[in-house]
């Protein structure tokens, strides 16, 4: 029987192979997105990682300055233990390219080295990174030789670097010209990631939704290959069955065939992904250690595709009754329950129920578990949910059409839709999942190229990003800053394109400084004072009620209303909670025109941030502009200041790719499906034909057919999509940019993407259907 | 001399190798009932098709109403199936999502008429045909005669000059086919609609007026006009 | 009456003798149930009287069975008029319908337009009864199907036989 199988998949006629072939596409790339998926996955949380790890460990709250101020021995503070000097600046490279200079004074040859660093370099002597290597080696970059802190006499290995283009360098210093050039250094015991990606949090919810996403289309479009001529097919296993085969030996039949696809599938999956890798290592996107290749992890990860697809074709195939007597589509009007809602609100409740915990508060234990399961769990079981009540809606909608419809198109998609809404949906099923998935995540990671300090939140986390476009640093600090800095920005402000402009005063705010009572929650924290106008130039949507010389402050773990002490004479309201950067705070914003002597003490002002139009013309008339007032000052592109942002740029790219082959997939689907019901039902399109119903009539009706379950698979992705992410964001306490242009773009696809498939089923329509009654088959 | 409503001359009809018409000439006249008989293959459906403007003659021309089929367009030959001439085939061919009514309304419907008063006029012709009480099922749920009495309501709905049908009668007992036939030949007199029916049963044929032979794409024999 | 026109068509292809003729007959027609002689020169003598054949030669010796007939030229009318009349259609005329499609192939004649005339004459009758039908009490709509239901059978002999002529002229002619 399993042969017999192997040879009606193999040698079943066009259609068959269109299918092996269909189905083959469809489990390569699907395989392929897998392992790569899970190659940057793994990828970006490394990364993470390697970026935490070099920004110090425990002990990086230890404030340089302050021991300066008050004259502590740097031994008493590690009670003799060997320590690093560990200081992070940056410098500009051409191309607007940064690079992050490392400067190191170990405590002596015991002293801990930072990963990558074989040995630690001398003072006066730099490591660094092949990337940086090679662009001081080739002319564009020969000048950067001597603008770099001393020369290079080594490489810094991948475990230091974020990614293998990384510019960096790592300069040796004795500790007291480091703790002179870089008065914000950091006292280092030991390397160790300050924080790490909580698994259960972030990487399970981020696994499940992106399989969720992926898979999903994955299977659907092999169901719907697999059945692509499945009549024919059917037919002669319906012969075979009146001579007394089983409808399990049909359905084996399937599976085999979806088996032989499976195979050829992922071995050109592998292939696809290995390829991928060779192109990622190539350009140097990633270094080859980062993708593992090891063979059980790719076949496991091949295999999973194969195995799911396996089951699902036949399970599509359980729709279609196979009688001795012939083919049965099981085209009977049966009405669908409105209990397929039952699921959706199943999830809802769920999510709710995560929702009202994670308002609870963050005191810990069981809650801070449950509230990110309960919502991951509220989220795929919405997915299922919208599934399961698509038909029901559809239905509902079609049946009002057909009772009411005054033109013939409508009154036949109508029909159609209302006497088999399962079959109507079942090609949007995909759309509906990847709709609301989108819709979500795009509420959620706001796209931040056009609006300059938009607040990004990302749920499970509750880190935010302050972004300029850029950054004017003086470095190292002069004595003089604070007047550089205010003839810069007289300067700057007449420079054509640039928006706003905010002075960034570095600095701790501690408890442990004794001298600012101000009242941090928990062990430390950090502030933001600012006026108001200056605040909202570069946090988005805190502008309102903003009046210029109102004094703003936000903390993390307040409320806005409650009063912030910042010292005997002064108080403040707070106006919202902005739980900037980490949680270790080293930064302030201070407007120019306030200075409490306790800030103006601690805090030299020596970046400013600016927020321009964006053009590259702005960028050159600021550089120059600096050049002329402020020499020895670095410009760079603004850089984002939270280390979670890495990550939402990675996965805003992941998403976006994503997003593209899923729903470029669910089109296939769509196509294969819509043509495969045309050529199911050529016999009545032929019959009306020739009675004389014209054929951009029938063309019509079928576009509507198509248009409608799209168009409600869309507004219930979309719908239940974006009051999801919005109650994420809310969760996050944070205020959000949505970025409307790639919310828009999503409908525009899915148009582009309807009007394609139609085009497609069209022209099977007249081919299909020619004007001729046919005869029974 | 030619004082029918249809005309046909010299029809040339090829499936691929397979000859189906070799040169069929024939006239039909206004309010005539003739039935094409002929063993299976003879190119009955094809001659039909030709008549009805299905199908395009590979050679000769049809004339209907002075109108030259050939000379017309896919579309207006469309626009003339849908308002001149009826069909009613062999299984009904109805919409099989469309309710009873809903496929007799829809001819009209196509032709701009109201939904209203194209289910109102539906309900008129299926009561006419006695098909009253089936006329919102779906035709999955119909029997073999009341699909044929859906069908003639749709073929007669929009006030055709000609019906053609095409083995009504092959998918039903005698019995049904009789109450079908019956009933399409009464209307068809009362309306003054012209009918061609392709069968290959005498029984049906003996409802028309005149019989046309087919045998291997030729016309073999034929009655005289009365 | 059938036989009559039967030894008209024998004798129109040449001169027989009685006992000829009956075995003529019983090879086309006789179907297990030879003609009795007796019929044979009865029928023959009730054509002779008429005119349709005449006494061709008288060979030497005793009896009926020494005598050759030949058909006259008024004999080849009347089959030819019997031949291309269709018959009267009724139920129960096979035998008669199919002598004369065997006589038309042997004698050369059209068959075919033969049968064709038949069915012709076949569908008015039942165009007839088809109309009788229309508004008529269920018992007389009964006995008008009765009727066409026969005529049916026939017309589809007749079709049947139309379709294979070919094939029966060989075997008839051989």
């Amino acid at each position: 029987m399993t042969r017999l199988a192997v040879r009606l998949a193999l040698r079943g006629g066009r259609s068959g192979l269109v299918r092996v072939g269909l189905i083959a596409i469809a489990l390569a790339a699907g395989s392929a997105m897998l392992i790569v998926g899970s190659w940057v996955l793994t990828a970006g949380v490394a990364r993470t990682d390697r970026v935490e790890t070099r920004r110090g460990g425990p002990l990086a709250s230890v404030d340089m300055l302050l021991h300066r101020a008050q004259g502590v021995p740097l031994n008493s503070v590690t009670s003799g233990r060997p320590f690093v000097i560990w200081s992070k600046t940056s410098l500009s490279a051409p191309r607007a390219r940064t690079i992050t200079a490392f400067g190191i004074a170990p405590s002596g040859t015991d002293a801990p080295r930072p990963p990558g660093v074989r040995a630690i370099p001398k003072p006066g002597t730099a490591l660094a990174s092949p990337a940086l290597r090679a662009l001081v080696d080739s002319r564009e970059g020969a000048s950067l030789r001597a603008a770099l802190p001393a020369p290079i006499v080594g490489t810094v290995g991948n475990e230091l670097l974020r990614d293998p283009r990384e510019l960096v360098v790592v300069t040796g210093y004795d500790i007291d010209t480091l703790q002179r050039i870089d008065p914000g250094a950091y006292l280092l015991e030991s390397f160790h990631p300050r924080h790490t990606i909580n698994s259960l949090l972030f990487v399970v919810p981020i696994t499940v939704l992106a399989t969720l996403v992926l898979l999903l289309p994955l299977l659907v479009f092999v169901g719907s290959a697999a059945r692509v001529g499945a009549r024919r097919r059917e037919e002669r296993l319906a012969t075979m069955r009146l001579i007394g085969a089983t409808p399990g030996q049909a359905r084996l039949v399937a599976a085999v065939e979806t088996g032989i696809a499976g195979i050829i599938g992922m071995a050109a999956g592998i292939a696809l992904a290995l390829a991928t890798r060779a192109w990622l290592v190539a350009h140097r996107t990633y270094a080859p250690g980062e993708l593992p290749t090891s063979g059980t992890r790719l076949l496991a990860l091949a295999l999973v595709v194969p195995l799911l697809s396996a089951i699902s074709a036949p399970l599509a195939l359980r729709r279609i009754g196979m009688s001795p007597l012939g083919v049965d589509t099981r085209r009977h009007r049966r009405s669908v329950s409105p209990w397929r809602w039952w699921l959706l609100a199943l999830g809802w409740t769920l999510f709710v129920a995560g929702a009202l915990l994670a308002t609870r508060g963050d005191t810990g234990g069981w809650r801070t578990s449950a509230s990110p399961l309960l919502l991951t769990g509220g989220v795929v079981g919405v997915a299922l949910g919208l599934i399961g009540a698509g038909p029901w809606l559809v239905q509902q909608g079609a049946q009002l059409v057909e009772r009411r419809a005054a033109r013939p198109s409508s009154l036949l998609a109508a029909a159609r839709l209302s006497e088999d809404p399962r079959a109507g949906f079942r090609p949007v099923t995909v759309l509906v999942v990847t709709v609301f998935v989108a819709t979500m995540l795009l509420v959620l990671i706001p796209a931040a190229r056009r609006s300059p300090t938009a607040s990004q939140a990302w749920p499970w986390t509750q880190d935010v990003t302050a972004r300029p476009d850029l950054q004017v640093t003086w470095n190292p600090i002069r004595a003089d800053a604070a007047l550089a800095v205010a003839a810069a920005r007289d300067r700057l402000a007449r420079v054509q394109g640039v928006e706003a402009i905010a002075p960034l005063h570095a600095g701790t705010l501690s408890p442990r400084t004794g001298d600012v009572p101000i009242p941090w929650p928990g062990t430390d924290g950090h502030v933001v004072v600012a006026d108001c106008t200056t605040f909202a130039a570069l946090v988005h949507g805190s502008s309102r009620d903003c009046r210029p010389g109102v004094l703003t402050a936000v903390a993390s773990g307040y409320r806005a209303g409650d009063s912030l002490t910042l010292g005997p004479s002064l108080s403040l309201t707070v106006a919202g909670q902005l739980p900037l950067l980490d949680r270790a705070g080293v930064l302030a914003l201070v407007p120019g025109s306030f200075a409490p002597p306790q800030l103006r003490d601690l805090h030299d002002v020596s970046t400013l941030w600016l927020r321009t139009d964006g053009s590259r013309a702005t960028a050159l008339r600021v550089q120059a502009a600096i050049l002329a007032v402020a020499p020895g000052s670095t410009l760079e592109p603004g850089r984002t200041l939270q280390y979670r942002s890495i990550w939402i740029t990675t996965t805003r790219w992941l998403l976006y790719t994503v997003l593209l082959v899923v729903l470029s997939l669910a089109a296939c689907s769509l196509a294969v499906t819509v043509v495969d019901q045309i050529f199911d039902r050529r016999r009545s399109l032929a019959t009306l034909r020739a009675v004389g119903t014209p054929l951009s009539l029938l063309r019509r009706a079928t576009m509507l057919e198509v248009g409608a379950p799209l168009v409600a698979a869309t507004v219930l992705g979309a719908v239940n999509g974006s009051v999801m992410g919005f109650v994420f964001t809310r969760l996050n306490g944070n205020s959000l940019a949505v970025p409307w242009l790639d919310v828009l773009a999503l409908p525009v696809f899915i148009a582009a993407a309807w009007l394609a498939v139609s085009a497609i089923g069209l022209a099977a329509l007249g081919r299909a259907a020619p004007p001729v009654p046919l005869r029974a088959t | 001399m030619n004082d029918g409503i249809i005309d046909a001359k010299g029809l040339v009809k090829d499936f691929g190798t397979t000859k189906a018409l070799r040169g069929v000439t024939l006239t039909i006249r206004g309010g005539e009932m003739v039935a094409i008989a002929g063993p299976s293959g003879a190119g009955k459906s094809t001659l039909l098709y030709c008549l009805s403007g299905i199908l395009q003659p590979d050679w000769g021309t049809v004339t209907f109403a002075g109108r030259r089929l050939e000379t017309l367009g896919e579309a207006d030959r469309a626009a003339l199936r849908r308002r001149e001439f009826g069909f009613v085939f062999q299984f009904g061919q109805l919409v099989s999502e469309l309710r009873a009514v809903d496929n007799v309304a829809l001819p009209l419907v196509i032709d701009g008429v109201r939904r209203v008063e194209a289910t109102h006029r539906a309900l008129d012709w299926l009561e006419r045909l006695g098909a009253a009480d089936v006329a919102r099922e779906t035709p999955d749920e119909l029997s073999g005669g009341e699909v044929q009495r859906v069908a003639i309501a749709r073929a007669l709905v929009t006030g055709p000059r000609v019906v053609f049908a095409d083995e009504p009668t092959g998918a039903l007992d005698s019995i049904a086919g009789d109450e079908v036939m019956t009933v399409l030949t009464e209307h068809a007199r009362a309306q003054g609609i012209t009918l061609v029916v392709v069968t290959h049963e005498p029984r049906v044929a003996a409802y028309m007026h005149r019989e046309i032979v087919v045998r291997d794409g030729t016309v073999a024999s034929r009655e005289a006009v009365r | 009456m059938t036989v009559a026109y039967a030894l008209l068509g024998f004798l129109e292809e040449e001169t027989r003798h009685g006992y000829d003729l009956k075995q003529a007959y019983d090879a086309l027609f006789g179907a297990g149930r030879p003609v009795q002689f007796g019929q044979i020169y009865a029928t023959l003598g009730r054509l002779e009287r008429d005119g349709r054949i005449r006494l061709a030669a008288q060979e030497p010796g005793q009896g009926p069975e020494r005598k050759r007939y030949e058909i006259t030229a008024e004999g080849i009318d009347e089959l030819h008029r019997w031949l291309s009349e269709p018959e009267a259609p009724e139920p129960h005329l096979q035998r008669t319908l199919f002598a004369k499609t065997v006589l038309a192939l042997t004698t050369g004649r059209d068959a075919g337009a033969y049968l064709d005339a038949q069915r012709g004459a076949h569908l008015e009758r039942m165009r007839e009864l088809t109309a009788l039908k229309t508004g008529a009490d269920l018992a007389t709509a009964l006995l008008a199907d009765f009727a066409l239901f026969h005529l049916e059978a026939d017309l589809r002999w007749i079709e049947q036989t139309r379709g294979r002529l070919d094939s029966l002229r060989q075997e008839v002619t051989r």
